[in-house]
C-alpha cells in the first residue's frame, strides 16, 4: 500500500508541481495518474521512490514513511519503468534485468532462472533473446524487457511511467493486454502514468485524475465515467464516456441468458409459438449441439408457413453472435452495423448462451447520465 | 529561491591569494642571462598600494555568497578585471622602483646591462585568479539573464585597458616588453612569416582537403583509404614529419626542372588511366581486389601529389610573400582592402536595410558580387606580378639549367614546413567535409530530387549550405593547430615565432620564449574568432538556429 | 582441408610471407658501413634482428633503465662530445644475451598463434584474444627491429650511400626508443589518471558550476603550441626528464578532459534516471553506466593524448629528455641527414605504432552492445 498525505513538491526554482496530493494506493490494485501535461504525474510518482524529495507532507510505503527507508534500499524493492526505457546499451538483456537481482546479492543460478521465467512471462523466447543487446531488439521488445527489468527482484510495487508511451498503437494494445495478463497472476501494487484516457480506463483498476498538481478525483474508471465529478473531468474523459464505459461492461454481466430459440428440428409452428410466449418478434435457431445457425422472426413464418429451415435467415454464429468475454461497446457495436435490437451471445463453440438488447445498453447508459448530471 | 554561493569566485580568489601570498611576484634580473633576485608583494617597497592586491585576491571570496545574483555577478567582473589590470600594473609600477635601485638590490659586482623584471609565479597566479574571478562573474550575470553583448563588454574591458596600457609603455619594465623593444623588428618579420604559412598552407590544405573530403563522400570504398591516411599523417610527430620530408624535398629541389615536370605529367597521365581503369573494371571486380586496386592507385597518385603540393604550396608561398610583403602599401593592396571592406559594407547593407526591396536587393547583389570578383582578379594578378619579377626566380640563365630549388623546393626552410602544414591540416579538413556532406539528411536531398533539381543544384543549394559549417569547423581546428605546429618549423630553418623559442630554450630564457610563444598563442585565438565570425556570416541563418536551439 | 583453410587465416598468411622473407634475408650478409658499429668491431652482419623482448633482456637499453640524456649538442653549442662510453656497444648487447632467437622464428610462432586462433574462433567475432595477440606480436617485431643496428645502417647506407655517419652517435636506436616510449608511457598513465578524475569530477552535480570553467580552458589550452609549452618547462623546472613529463601531461590532459566531459555529458539521461530508480548508488551509476557507456569517446581522447604525447615527447629533446627528438635535432643542426632520417622514422613509426595499439584495445575495451549499429 502506498499512502500520499498531503504531498507537496516545490522546485528549487519555486515552482509548485504538486500541490498537497492525498490519496492511497491499495494492494493488488494498478493506479492510474492521468492528467494534462505538466499537471505534476512524473513527479508524484518520482517522490515515491525518491528521485525527487518531497517538500511537505508525507508518502507511506507499506506504511512507512518512505524516507525512514535508506534511499537505495527502497528503489530497489520498487519497480521502476519509463517511457524511455533506458535499457542499458552495454549490457545484454540478462545483465540488464539482472540489474536489481545483482545489487540486492542474488546467485547467479537464481539470477539466470529469474531471467529466463520474466523473459518468458513478457513473452519473449529466453533462449533467442537472453544473449542480445538492446540494440538488437525492435521498440516493441525493447519495452518488454524494461518491463521485465522493473520485475526484476519481484519487487512488491511498481512504478510505471508512460511505460508504453513510445509504441505504435497496435503493439501498444498487446503489451497492454499482456500486462493485464501479467498483472492477473503477480498482483502488484501499481502506480501507472499515463495522458492516455483510453489506456487509463483499460489498465486502471482506480483513476487519479490531476489538474496543476492536485487531485481532482480519484474512483474506479466506471464511476469516473458514470459521474465525472466536474467539467474538468468530463471534459478530460470526453465526450463520448458513455461508449467509453460500455467498454468495460462485459456482455457476460449484462446479457439476459433466457433467449427465445428453437432447435432446428422443430416445425414453424414451434417457431411461431416461442416467439408469442417470449413477446418478441424473433427467435434464434440452434442445432442439436445448440450452436447458433440463424434466426426467424415473425414475417419469415408467415412467408414460409412450412418449413423452418426455409423460414430461417441463416448465418454464422462469428458473423452475427457476440462472445460473452465481448465489451458491451462490441455488441453495440454489432448491434448498429447489422440494424439488430437484439445480439446472440455464444461461447466458444459457438453455441448460444444469452442475448443482449440494445434497450439494455441504453438503460445502463441513461442512469449514468442522469445521476452524472446530478453530482456535476 | 535558494541562491548558493558562488564557488568558482571562491575558486579565482583562492587561486588569486596562493600566488600573491605565497610566491614571489617578480624577479629582478640583471640582464637576460642572469638569475633573478626574486621579491614577494610584502618586499615591494616604496608605495602603500601594493597592499590593495593582498585585498582585492580577497574580496571575491566574500563577494561569492551575496545573494543577489546580478550584483554579484557586477562586482565579480569587475574584480575580476580590476584584478587582471593591477596585478599587471602594480607590480610594473613598483618594478620601476626596483630597476632605478638594482644595484642595491642585486650587489655590485653583477653584470647589469638591460636589467629587467621578470614575472613570476605569483603574478601568473594572479592573472589566473582574475580570470577565474571575471568567468565566475559572466557566470553568474548569464544567470540572471544579462544580455550576451553587455556580457561581452564585461569580459573584454580589463583585457581592452590593458591593450591600451601596453601601447602606452606602461609594462615596458616587465622582461618580455624589453625583449620585445629589443626584437621589435625582427618579432615583426616572424610573425608575418608565421602567418604566411599558416596562411598558404591553410589555403592549400583547404583545395586539397575539401577535394578529398568532396571524393570520400561520394565513394564508400574510397572514403575508407582516404579517411585512414590522413588518420595516419595526423598521427606522425610534426617533428619527425619535418624530417621524413627533408630527404625527399632535398633531392626533387636538386633535380632539374623539366625532368621533374614530366614525371608530374606522366604520372598524372598514369594516375588518370589507373581510376578510368578502376571505374571500367569496377562493377566486375571482385571487392577485395577493388579495395587493394584502389590502395596501389591512392599510392601511385600520393607520391607524385605530395611532391606536386610540395611544389605548388611554395610557389604560392613565394608568390604571396613578395606580392604583399613588396614595401609600402602599393595602389593595387589599397585597392584589394578597399574592395573587401566594400564587400562587407555591402553585405551589411543588403542584411539589415534593403531586406524587403527588390529591385534595391538585387542591385546591391550584383554589386557586391562584382566586387568579389574584382578582388579576385586583382590577387591573381598580384601573385603572377610577383612571379614575373626577378625576385622570384633571381637570375636563372635558362629553363634548361632552371632546377626545382629555384621555385622555391628544398629539405631545409619553408619548403617542408608548407609541406608538412599542409598535410597536417588535412585531417580536419577532410573529416569534416566528409562528415559534413554525410550528415545531410537523405530525405532533404531526396526532396530536392523530387523536385527536379540537377546533381550540381543539390550539392550547391542544399548540401553545401548545410554541410558548411561542419566544414568550416574543420577550418577553424586546421588553422589553430596550424599556428601551433608552425612553430616547431623554426627547428627546420623556416622561421616563424618558433626562432624565438628556440632562442630562448638556448638562452634560458622566458622572455624570448614568452615572445615567440604569446603572438603564437594571440595569431590562434584571432585566427579563431574571425573563422566563427566568418563562419556566422556565411552560415543560413536557419541552420544557425536550428544549432543553437 | 577446410580445417587447414581456416588455420590459414588472412593474418597467418601475412606472418607466414613475413617469416619466409625474413628467413630468406638470413642469409645475406650486409657489410656494416657506420664507423662506430666498425670500431665496435662488428663489420658485416644479417639486416634480420634477433627477437628482443624488452622485459626479459635487462641491457642499459630496456626499457627498465632510462638514460637521462645529456646530449646537448641539440642546442647547437657543441659544448658536450658524445659520450661513447654511454652509448652501449651494440655487438656486445647481443653477445652477452643469454639467447637469441632469429625473429623469423618468432614470425613462424605467429602463424601458429594466428591460425591457431583462426581455428579456435572460426567464423566467430571475437574481439578480445585476437587484436591483442596481433597487436602485442607488431609491437614486438618493430621493437626487435629498433634493437638491430645493423638494418638501420643497411636502409641508412642504401639512401644515403656517401654519407660518412650513419647511426646516431651517442645513443643506440632501442636506448632512444626506451626513453622515448618511458617519457610517453609516463606520461600518459599520469594524464589518464589526472584527466579522468578532472572529466568525472566537474560532471559530478557537486561540482558541476565548475564545468564550463574547466572547458573554457581545455578548449583555448588547444591554442598554445606544443612547443611552447615544453619550452617554458625548462627555465622553471630545468632541463632533463621532468620539464618534458609536466609539458606532456599539461598538453596530453586536453583531449583526455574533453572527451571525458563529452562522453559523460552524453549519456542518455534516462538511463540515470533509470538506474537511480532501480536503486543503484551514486559511484555504481558511474562506473557500472556512465563510464562504460562513455568509454568509446574517452577511449578516443585517451588515444588522441598519447599520439600526441609521442610528438611532444619528440620535442623534448630540446630540453634534453630524450627520446628519438635527438637524432633529429642534431641531424639537423649538425646538417648530417640519416641521423634526422633515422630519427624521423624511428618516432612516426613508434606514433604510428601506438595508435593502432590503442585502436585495438579502444575496440576491445568498447563494450559490444555500443559498438551495434541501429
Ligand atoms: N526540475 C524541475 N524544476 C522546475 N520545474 C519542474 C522540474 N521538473 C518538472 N517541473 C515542472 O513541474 C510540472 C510537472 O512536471 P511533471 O513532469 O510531473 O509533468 P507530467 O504530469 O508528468 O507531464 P507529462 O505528461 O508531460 O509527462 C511541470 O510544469 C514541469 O515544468
Ligand atoms: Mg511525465
Amino acid at each position: 500500500m502506498i499512502e500520499f498525505q498531503n504531498v507537496v513538491k516545490q522546485f528549487p526554482d519555486g515552482f509548485r508541481a504538486v500541490n498537497g496530493l492525498s490519496l492511497t494506493v491499495h494492494d493488488g490494485e494498478i493506479t492510474v495518474f492521468i492528467g494534462p501535461s505538466g499537471c505534476g504525474k512524473t513527479t508524484s510518482m518520482r517522490m515515491v521512490n525518491r528521485l525527487l524529495s518531497i517538500t511537505e507532507g508525507r508518502i507511506l510505503v507499506e506504511g512507512r514513511d518512505n524516507r525512514d527507508y535508506p534511499a537505495e534500499e527502497l528503489r530497489r524493492k520498487i519497480g521502476y519503468a519509463i517511457q524511455q526505457i533506458g535499457l542499458f546499451p552495454h549490457m545484454t538483456v540478462l545483465q540488464n534485468i539482472a540489474v536489481v537481482p545483482r545489487l540486492l546479492g542474488w546467485e547467479e543460478d537464481r539470477i539466470r532462472k529469474r531471467v529466463d521465467e520474466l523473459l518468458e512471462l513478457v513473452g519473449l523466447d529466453p533462449d533467442v533473446n537472453r544473449d542480445k543487446y538492446p540494440r538488437q531488439l525492435s521498440g516493441g521488445q525493447q519495452q518488454r524487457v524494461g518491463v521485465a527489468r522493473a520485475l526484476g527482484a519481484d519487487p512488491p510495487i511498481m512504478l510505471m511511467d508512460e511505460p508504453f508511451g513510445a509504441i505504435d498503437p497496435i503493439t501498444r494494445e498487446v503489451l497492454q493486454d499482456e500486462f493485464l495478463e501479467i498483472q492477473k497472476r503477480i498482483s502488484k501494487t501499481i502506480i501507472f502514468v499515463t495522458h492516455d484516457i483510453d489506456e487509463a480506463i483499460k489498465m486502471g483498476d482506480r483513476i487519479a485524475i490531476l489538474k496543476d498538481g492536485s487531485l481532482v478525483q480519484y474512483d474506479t474508471p466506471d464511476t469516473l465515467l458514470a459521474k465525472p465529478k466536474n467539467r474538468f473531468v468530463r471534459d478530460f474523459v470526453g465526450a463520448d464516456r458513455q461508449l467509453k464505459r460500455l467498454g468495460l461492461l462485459r456482455v457476460r454481466e449484462l446479457m439476459t441468458r433466457d433467449t427465445p430459440n428453437v432447435s432446428l428440428r422443430a416445425s414453424t409452428d414451434d417457431a411461431r409459438r416461442a416467439i408469442e410466449a417470449a413477446a418478441v418478434k424473433s427467435a434464434f435457431v440452434v442445432d442439436e449441439d445448440g450452436v447458433l445457425k440463424g434466426w426467424v422472426d415473425r414475417e419469415g413464418l408467415r412467408e414460409n408457413p412450412d418449413s423452418l429451415l426455409d423460414a430461417m435467415n441463416e448465418g454464422d454464429f462469428r458473423e452475427i453472435g457476440v462472445r460473452q468475454s465481448a465489451t458491451a461497446r462490441e455488441a453495440l457495436s454489432a448491434m448498429v452495423a447489422r440494424g439488430f435490437r437484439i445480439t446472440p451471445v455464444v461461447d466458444e463453440r459457438g453455441a448460444l448462451v444469452g442475448s443482449i438488447t440494445l434497450r439494455a445498453l441504453q438503460e445502463l447508459a441513461d442512469q449514468g447520465w442522469v445521476e452524472g448530471e446530478q453530482a456535476s | 529561491m535558494s541562491v548558493i554561493p558562488n564557488r568558482i569566485a571562491m575558486l579565482g580568489s583562492s587561486v588569486a591569494a596562493l600566488g600573491f601570498f605565497f610566491l614571489p611576484i617578480v624577479a629582478l634580473k640583471p640582464n637576460r642571462l642572469a638569475a633573478g633576485v626574486p621579491f614577494n608583494l610584502l618586499q615591494l617597497q616604496g608605495d602603500y598600494r601594493y597592499i590593495l592586491l593582498f585585498a582585492l585576491a580577497l574580496v571575491p571570496f566574500m563577494v561569492a555568497f551575496r545573494k543577489d545574483v546580478t550584483t554579484r555577478g557586477w562586482l565579480l567582473v569587475a574584480l575580476g578585471n580590476l584584478l587582471l589590470l593591477l596585478t599587471l600594473l602594480l607590480p610594473a609600477m613598483a618594478a620601476t622602483h626596483l630597476l632605478a635601485n638594482a644595484t642595491q638590490y642585486l650587489g655590485e659586482n653583477a653584470f647589469v646591462r638591460n636589467p629587467r623584471v621578470l614575472p613570476t609565479g605569483g603574478l601568473a597566479l594572479g592573472l589566473a585568479g582574475g580570470y577565474v574571478t571575471l568567468f565566475a562573474g559572466l557566470r553568474d550575470l548569464e544567470r540572471s539573464g544579462v544580455q550576451a553583448w553587455i556580457r561581452a563588454i564585461g569580459a573584454w574591458a580589463g583585457v581592452a585597458v590593458i591593450a591600451v596600457l601596453l601601447a602606452t609603455g606602461a609594462f615596458n619594465v616587465y622582461s618580455v616588453m624589453v625583449e620585445f623593444h629589443t626584437n621589435g623588428a625582427a618579432l615583426q618579420q616572424k610573425f608575418v612569416e608565421h602567418l604566411m604559412f599558416v596562411l598558404v598552407s591553410l589555403v592549400v590544405g583547404f583545395i586539397v582537403g575539401v577535394g578529398l573530403g568532396l571524393w570520400a563522400s561520394r565513394d564508400e570504398r574510397v572514403s575508407n583509404v582516404i579517411l585512414y591516411a590522413v588518420g595516419i599523417i595526423q598521427t606522425i610527430p610534426s617533428l619527425a614529419l619535418f624530417g621524413v620530408l627533408l630527404v625527399p624535398l632535398a633531392r626533387l629541389g636538386d633535380a632539374h626542372f623539366l625532368p621533374v615536370a614530366l614525371f608530374f605529367a606522366v604520372s598524372a597521365v598514369l594516375a588518370i588511366a589507373v581510376g578510368l581503369g578502376y571505374r571500367a573494371l569496377a562493377g566486375r571486380l571482385p571487392s577485395r581486389l577493388q579495395t587493394a586496386s584502389l590502395i596501389v592507385a591512392a599510392l601511385v597518385a600520393a607520391v607524385p601529389l605530395t611532391l606536386f603540393t610540395g611544389v605548388f604550396v611554395s610557389f604560392v608561398y613565394r608568390a604571396a610573400r613578395i606580392g604583399f610583403g613588396g614595401g609600402a602599401m602599393s595602389g593595387l593592396d589599397n585597392g584589394i582592402l578597399a574592395l573587401v571592406l566594400a564587400g562587407l559594407g555591402l553585405w551589411v547593407l543588403r542584411r539589415w536595410v534593403f531586406v524587403r526591396d527588390g529591385v534595391v536587393r538585387s542591385l546591391v547583389r550584383w554589386a557586391y558580387l562584382l566586387a568579389y570578383a574584382a578582388t579576385g582578379v586583382l590577387f591573381v594578378v598580384l601573385m603572377v606580378r610577383a612571379a614575373a619579377t626577378d625576385q622570384f626566380l633571381g637570375a636563372v640563365p635558362s629553363l634548361s639549367a632552371l632546377t626545382v630549388r629555384d621555385l622555391g623546393v628544398s629539405g631545409i626552410g619553408v619548403a617542408p614546413a608548407l609541406v608538412a602544414l599542409t598535410l597536417y591540416s588535412l585531417l580536419p579538413l577532410v573529416r569534416n567535409t566528409y562528415a559534413g556532406l554525410k550528415n545531410v539528411d537523405n530525405a532533404i536531398i531526396d526532396s530536392g530530387r523530387g523536385m527536379g533539381m540537377t546533381p550540381a543544384q543539390i550539392f550547391f543549394q542544399i548540401e553545401l549550405p548545410l554541410a558548411f559549417p561542419v566544414i568550416m569547423a574543420g577550418v577553424r581546428n586546421a588553422g589553430v593547430a596550424l599556428v601551433g605546429i608552425g612553430t616547431v618549423a623554426t627547428v627546420i630553418g623556416a622561421g616563424g615565432l618558433g626562432d624565438f623559442v628556440i632562442q630562448g630554450i638556448v638562452n634560458t630564457s622566458i622572455d624570448l620564449i614568452l615572445l615567440g610563444a604569446l603572438p603564437a598563442i594571440a595569431l590562434a585565438m584571432v585566427l579563431d574568432a574571425l573563422l566563427r565570425f566568418a563562419e556566422g556570416l556565411l552560415t543560413s541563418p536557419g541552420i544557425r538556429h536550428a544549432q543553437n536551439s | 582441408m577446410s580445417g587447414l583453410r581456416r588455420f590459414f587465416t588472412p593474418a597467418a598468411l601475412v606472418w607466414l610471407v613475413f617469416a619466409v622473407l625474413l628467413f630468406a634475408a638470413l642469409s645475406v650478409r650486409e657489410t656494416i658501413h657506420d664507423p662506430q658499429l666498425r670500431a665496435a668491431g662488428v663489420t658485416e652482419a644479417s639486416i634480420v634482428p634477433d627477437l628482443w623482448l624488452p622485459v626479459f633482456r635487462f641491457s642499459p637499453s630496456t626499457l627498465l633503465e632510462m638514460h637521462g640524456s645529456d646530449d646537448l649538442r641539440v642546442l647547437g653549442f657543441g659544448l658536450l662530445p658524445a659520450d661513447v662510453s654511454d652509448s652501449p656497444n651494440p655487438a656486445a648487447g647481443s653477445a652477452g644475451a643469454p639467447w637469441r632467437v632469429s625473429l623469423g622464428w618468432f614470425a613462424l610462432l605467429m602463424v601458429v598463434i594466428e591460425g591457431l586462433l583462426g581455428l579456435r574462433y572460426a567464423g566467430v567475432d571475437e574481439k578480445l584474444v585476437r587484436p591483442l595477440v596481433r597487436a602485442a606480436g607488431i609491437f614486438l617485431v618493430i621493437w626487435s627491429f629498433y634493437g638491430h643496428e645493423p638494418f638501420w645502417d643497411w636502409m641508412l647506407h642504401g639512401i644515403f650511400p656517401s654519407s660518412p655517419d650513419l647511426l646516431y652517435n651517442s645513443n643506440t636506436v632501442i636506448s632512444l626508443a626506451g626513453q622515448h616510449l618511458t617519457l610517453v608511457i609516463i606520461s600518459s598513465i599520469l594524464t589518464v589518471a589526472i584527466g579522468l578524475a578532472l572529466g568525472i569530477l566537474v560532471t559530478r552535480a557537486e561540482f558541476r558550476e565548475f564545468l564550463p570553467l574547466v572547458s573554457d580552458v581545455v578548449n583555448s589550452g588547444q591554442t598554445v603550441p606544443t612547443l611552447a609549452i615544453v619550452a617554458i618547462m625548462a627555465p622553471i623546472i630545468g632541463f632533463g626528464f621532468w620539464p618534458a613529463i609536466v609539458a606532456l601531461i599539461l598538453y596530453g590532459l586536453l583531449p583526455v578532459v574533453r572527451n571525458t566531459i563529452v562522453g559523460l555529458e552524453g549519456v542518455d539521461p534516462a538511463m540515470i534516471d533509470a538506474a537511480r530508480g532501480m536503486g543503484m548508488t551514486p559511484s555504481q551509476i558511474l562506473w557500472q553506466i556512465e563510464v562504460p557507456n562513455a568509454s568509446r569517446i574517452i577511449l578516443a581522447g585517451v588515444r588522441t593524448s598519447v599520439v600526441i604525447n609521442v610528438g611532444t615527447a619528440a620535442l623534448g629533446a630540446y630540453v634534453g629528455s630524450g627520446g628519438f627528438g635527438n637524432p633529429i635535432a642534431s641531424g639537423l643542426n649538425q646538417a648530417i641527414q640519416p641521423w634526422v632520417l633515422l630519427g624521423a622514422l624511428s618516432a612516426a613509426l613508434l606514433a604510428i605504432l601506438l595508435d593502432y595499439i590503442l585502436g585495438r584495445v579502444e575496440y576491445v575495451m568498447t563494450p559490444k552492445g555500443l559498438i551495434i549499429e541501429r
